[in-house]
């Protein structure tokens, strides 16, 4: 039996008790309820973050994991039936109640992280208005993918000999497979079909351009089944090594925010 | 088992399929991030809510449940770790932002109910405003009063010879039972300790000062492990029993209230 990281899965005295021993950091992750293609279901991003934030938070063994923040930003997706958004204002008014709630108890550390890309450009923005409102209390930091990480992750899956508009940026290749991870029995590969593949939309200095139209006009109006990238022939085996890298990337970062090395 | 009623578990297609064959109403519970004793999960709520919602769900056989929402309102509890509390005002925009959503996708109605007593209240007070702005297109039904539900399980247990102080209002007897029905690996029973047992507490005539007092002072000067009732020989069959009575006077009222 592993040591439990997920504070919902713990009584506050098992929390007290972890804070007390050392555990004091907190990982807040954002993830989302949106459409994930005709194979994935909408708590996609949800279950991905409590499979990175669980085995993170037992790596690093000075840290919990919260209850994952969902629905996040999903605007973009809205035009698929089962997805949910927050407006920004009130992502962000849960985001600082969550904050206020957790410096209460002894954590030195929040680490706010996402699951969901969508979820990304505001939280940079809004995290030092939180980090202000916290200061005194708790130490707010912002952990996101870095460009490091998505390079090696880019790296691996070249090696494998997946293109980047396979692997895709959502329900693609890649997030596909890491769900035959964390959620098998939620896969639904008969149903995978190719999503947006055109390779020029993948290039990494595209993909800041690509992010601000899939928000203009909605995921619908690049993929017709809101699939951007290919997720056909994903395996669980590469998915493993996927969450592994990224877990990695992540863990070092963490360690790097709160001073541990 | 029959397929998954919740939309988080399901795909897009899925649920638009399940929309368009008449699935056109879901289900909204609000739940709770929140001490429960040295026993029971923070989660407690949030997972008794998730299998009340899906049980609804199947028994009415035209809805979809929504991811349950939480964290909630739970200042009362915020003394102790792991509670996390909405304020007021975000609990209420959440609940307002699920409901556009749910609109957009092509709902009809919305059925809200708590699993978790402090958004009783809330629910009452401000889900008429939200149905005014989201429009005639959208029916929204506020069922099972936290009052109604406490009162059931109380005369429930009470031939089950469960007096009303041990039955309790939060991580006592009855909850604890339900939990052991649900989710056995997450109760730790030999921490299972009394909490507050006065008897007065807990008359349905005393339930409403005895809620103000928490609100006011905090759960943690009623009972210092923040369990109100005692969960000691809590029982799975029984939980069960409870789960499956409040389920049918959920479903009941549904029945009565909507078209």
């Amino acid at each position: 039996m592993e040591e439990k990281v997920l504070m919902e899965e713990m009584s506050w005295v098992e929390i007290k008790d972890a804070i007390e021993r050392g555990k004091t950091t907190v990982l807040v992750i954002s993830g989302s309820i949106e459409q994930h293609g005709p194979h994935l279901p909408t708590g996609t991003d949800t279950y991905l973050a409590y499979e990175v934030g669980q085995r993170a938070a037992r790596r690093l063994g000075y840290a919990l994991v919260a209850p994952v923040i969902r629905p996040a930003l999903s605007e973009h997706h809205m035009g698929f039936p089962g997805s949910f958004t927050l407006t920004w204002e009130t992502y962000k008014d849960v985001l600082e109640d969550y904050c206020d709630s957790l410096a209460r108890y002894g954590f030195k550390d929040i680490v706010l992280m996402s699951s969901h890309g969508g979820n990304n450009a505001v939280l940079k923005a809004i995290t030092p208005d939180i980090a202000k409102k916290l200061y005194g209390r708790v130490n707010i930091h912002l952990v996101l993918r870095t460009e490091k990480g998505m390079a090696q992750t880019a790296a691996f899956l070249k090696e494998k000999g997946i293109s980047p508009e396979k692997a895709g940026v959502h329900s693609g290749y890649g997030e596909t497979s890491e769900m035959l991870v964390a959620k098998p029995h939620l896969v639904k590969m008969e149903f995978a079909e190719k999503g947006q593949v055109d390779e020029a939309l993948y290039r990494p200095e595209n993909i800041p351009r690509f992010q601000i139209d899939s928000f203009i006009h909605g995921v619908k109006h690049f993929s017709e089944n809101g699939v951007l990238g290919d997720p056909r022939g994903a395996n669980g085996e590469i998915g493993k090594e996927l969450i592994e890298l990224g877990v990695n990337v992540i863990c070092e970062e963490i360690n790097r925010a709160v001073g541990k090395n | 088992m029959s397929e998954t009623v919740l939309m988080e578990e399901m795909t897009w297609r899925e649920i638009q399929e399940a929309i368009q064959h008449g699935k056109d109403t879901a289900i909204l519970v609000s739940g709770s991030i929140e001490q429960h004793g040295p026993h029971l999960p923070t989660a407690t709520d949030t997972i008794i809510g998730y299998a009340t919602g899906e049980a609804v769900a199947r028994k009415l056989g035209n809805a979809l449940v929504a991811p349950l929402i939480r964290p909630a309102l739970s200042r009362h509890h915020i003394d102790f770790p792991g509670t996390i509390a909405l304020r007021l005002e975000t609990f209420v925009k959440v609940l307002e932002e699920y409901c556009f959503c749910l609109r957009a996708h092509g709902f009809r109605k919305i059925v809200l109910f708590v699993s978790h007593g402090g958004n009783s209240d809330a629910l009452r007070a401000f889900v008429p405003s939200i149905a005014k702005k989201v429009g005639p297109d959208l029916q929204l039904l506020v069922v099972q009063s936290v009052e109604k539900h406490i009162k059931a399980f109380q005369d429930f247990l009470k031939t089950k010879g469960i007096t009303i102080q041990r039955a309790g209002v939060h991580a006592a007897f009855s909850e604890t039972s339900v939990m052991l029905a649900l989710r056995p690996d997450l109760v730790a029973m030999d921490k299972a300790k009394p909490g507050l047992t006065e008897e007065a507490f807990y008359r349905p005539e005393n339930l409403e000062k005895s809620k103000i007092a928490s609100f006011i002072h905090g759960v943690k000067s009623q009972s210092s492990i923040g369990v109100l009732g005692d969960p000691t020989g809590s029982n799975a069959a029984v939980g069960k029993e409870i789960l499956e009575r409040h389920v049918n006077d959920i479903v009941e009222e549904i029945k009565n209230n909507l078209a």
